[in-house]
């Protein structure tokens, strides 16, 4: 299963005239069949980031161009409504913290990758800065490029 | 947080992607890599 990161997917709605559009495009239509995964942090962070240009009623209507335009699904650190046993202290600070000290790394980045890390099934990462988190994920790690490539 | 897969809620959800992408290609001035900067700093480094 593949976890995909924030810049995929930021691209595919908002920069379509850059030219990594044609091999982002190809990979999410090929990773469509796959049930791929987006972790809550990420939605959280592209919704912030496209709340600059949607209406409050696009931002509503995410579930619908988001997750079902893209058949991707939201994970979560536990399932929603057992959100209450969460330790928030683990999950926001000291796993995060544990990651930035081992591998210098955003808090953003290490809560994303913490969570793909401990859902089952996930075994790849997606995104366009593979190259900053090659060899800091126990993930296999590609950009939407090496992707289309190991899956040809 | 799964999505139905029902292909009217498929369609329905291309066809405001799409309205989403139109709208936003006229209201982007910055790029890919400086929006992902802002958001995670130095860790941006495609």
């Amino acid at each position: 299963m593949v976890a995909l990161d924030t810049d995929v997917l930021l691209l595919a709605f908002a920069f379509q005239s850059d030219k990594r559009q044609p091999a982002n495009t190809a990979f999410l239509k090929r990773v469509r069949a796959t049930s791929p995964v987006l972790t809550i942090y990420n939605l959280m962070e592209l919704l912030g980031q496209l709340s600059f240009n949607l209406s409050p009623a696009q931002l509503d209507a995410w579930q619908a161009w988001l997750l079902e335009a893209h058949q991707l699904t939201v994970i979560w650190p536990l399932a929603p409504d057992d959100m209450g046993t969460l330790s928030f202290r683990a999950e926001i600070v000291d796993r995060p913290f544990a990651r930035m000290r081992a591998h210098r790394m955003s808090f953003m980045d290490a809560l994303v990758l913490n969570l793909a890390e401990r859902t089952p099934g996930v075994e790849q990462f997606v995104t366009w800065n593979a190259r900053h988190f090659k060899n800091k994920s126990t993930l296999q790690i590609l950009t939407p490029e090496e992707y289309l490539n190991q899956t040809s | 947080m799964r999505p139905t897969g029902t292909a009217a809620a498929i369609r329905r959800g291309r066809r405001l992607a799409k309205q989403i992408q139109t709208q936003m290609s006229s209201s982007s001035n910055d790029s890919l890599d400086q929006a992902m900067a802002g958001l995670r700093g130095r860790s941006w480094s495609p």
